[in-house]
């Protein structure tokens, strides 16, 4: 039984720019045996790391893996290396790697933002753009808008209506909309808001009344 | 089991207890429970002094047919967060761990300490609701463990001279063991399951197991009493579960009295209620 696998071609990687939302990669294809019923010592050194969220910020953003991560140990060296991170780490270190995983990105990630990645910066960074959900994690830690608008229409418990500045409307979740209570409907406010994919508005806060002048 | 909290049955100054577990199996939100993953070490570290991180390597081999595998799961590390207390002579004394879906609170049984059963209490319930805050678990069984170690060193007057352990004379369950034999050797290990109040779903677990280690030139046998309040899809609030623990704890130390002779228990040093 034969697997088809799609792995990155190293000759089209590109530093993928800070805040992306996706990568446009050509692929190339290999072809890989299926050795799943098979035994080497090589699976028995592969460990997973079942945590997949890795605290940022201290916990107010997360950085969210697709899969847990890989943990290629080396007995002789008693180290672990995690798969495309570059991180190695004395085994009986391992319950600091959540740490170390951070560290490494948020590393990359500076230097992406100032385009000081090197060659084989650039190639990590790559992978392990493949490896977490970059878009949220620049949704989540993006910092909130100045936004203008005015109050169309707000019930208890309901949905309100907004319309800001530059026309466009939301229909914003009731307890998204609770900054917006002392606010009457046709009332010109400004505020930060925080959107999220598709412009969806995520939170509001510092709202001020715009006086009518 | 020197309990003051049960006058009617009497206590011992030296019981063969190893050590006494308060645990709590709970349903935690992956994002919730690692996000607060520091905020809960802040926390715990307020209360002990030794932060001890514990790492499990499994290499998931099933038997099959006799066969060792590698199951199709593959091999993981896991993290639990282990915190200590020590006592003024510096030893590890009362401990906390914690994991995605479980805290533990662990009393361990000290040559020359004193605390018991109350001790355990109060770290619970002073722990317990700092992790409930923070994690806002959904709990589903409170579990107290009672390990008791029969040895040399507990129970020195039932060693055998070949070394082993007269066990028959030390847990009632061996006692009566019919037909003919010359004795009872390894290995040992029965488990059963009492349902203690299926109205307030309470149960025991207890199990004898022989240790595979020899302590002190003779052979040793582990005595588990684990009584645990599981309500099912209900469920327990923090303090439900707090609540539970006397509860619990009445359990262990009746089966206590009842799984162990009347002449094993005169060598755990009776104390008058």
């Amino acid at each position: 039984m034969i697997g088809i696998a799609f792995t990155a071609g190293i000759a089209d990687a590109q530093v993928a720019p800070a805040y992306a939302g996706e990568l446009n990669r050509v692929v190339e294809q290999c072809i890989v045996s299926d050795s799943s019923r098979e035994v080497d010592a090589t699976s028995l050194r592969t460990f997973e790391f079942p945590q997949t969220i890795f605290p940022v910020d201290g916990g107010k953003v997360l950085l969210r893996a697709y899969d847990p991560l890989k943990l290629r140990m080396d007995e002789r060296s008693e180290t672990v290396t995690v798969e495309g991170w570059d991180i190695s780490l004395k085994c009986e270190q391992v319950y600091d790697l959540p740490r170390y995983v951070v560290r490494q990105f948020l590393g990359l990630l500076a230097k992406s933002n100032a385009r000081t990645l090197t060659n084989a910066e650039q190639m990590r960074w790559l992978k392990i753009l493949d490896q977490v959900d970059f878009q949220q994690f620049c949704i989540d830690r993006a910092m909130p808008h100045y936004l203008e608008g005015t109050l169309i229409s707000r019930r208890l418990g309901q949905p309100s209506m907004v319309e800001w500045a530059d026309g466009s409307r939301n229909s914003l979740h009731a307890r998204v909309a609770l900054p917006l209570t002392p606010l009457e409907p046709g009332d010109d406010f400004a505020a930060y808001v925080k959107l999220g994919k598709d412009n969806e508005v995520i939170s509001i806060e510092s709202v001020s009344l715009l006086a009518t002048v | 089991m020197t309990d003051a909290v049960l006058p009617i049955l009497p206590t011992y100054a030296a019981p063969p207890v190893k050590h006494r577990i308060f645990a709590l199996t709970a349903e935690i939100p992956s994002d919730v429970y690692y996000a607060r993953a520091d905020e809960l070490k802040e926390a715990m570290m307020a209360h002990f002094s030794i932060y001890e991180p514990q790492q499990e390597w499994l290499l998931n081999i099933e038997n099959k047919n006799g066969v060792p595998q590698v199951h199709a799961i593959k091999p993981v590390v896991l993290i639990k967060h282990t915190f200590w207390h020590t006592s003024p002579d510096g030893q590890k004394l009362v401990g906390c761990t914690v994991e995605p879906e479980k805290i533990s609170i662990i009393l361990r049984n000290l040559p020359n300490h004193t605390e018991r059963f109350p001790t355990l209490k109060i770290w619970t319930e002073k722990i317990v609701p700092i992790w409930a805050k923070l994690l806002n678990p959904k709990i589903s069984a409170a579990i107290l463990d009672y390990a008791n170690i029969l040895s040399r060193e507990t129970v020195p007057t039932f060693i055998n001279p070949n070394g082993s352990l007269a066990i028959s004379e030390l847990l009632t369950v061996f006692a009566g063991f019919p037909g003919k034999h010359q004795g009872i050797v390894p290995p040992y290990d029965c488990t059963m399951g009492l349902a203690i109040d299926q109205d307030q779903h309470v149960f025991l677990n207890l199990r004898v197991h022989g240790l595979p280690q020899i302590i002190s030139n003779g052979s040793a046998v582990q005595v588990d009493l684990q009584a645990l309040k599981n309500p099912g899809k209900h469920g327990l609030t923090a303090a439900e579960a707090i609540d539970s623990l006397d509860l619990l704890h009445k359990t262990v130390v009746d089966k206590f009295e009842i799984v162990f002779t009347p002449k094993a228990k005169a060598t755990f040093q009776p104390k008058s209620p």
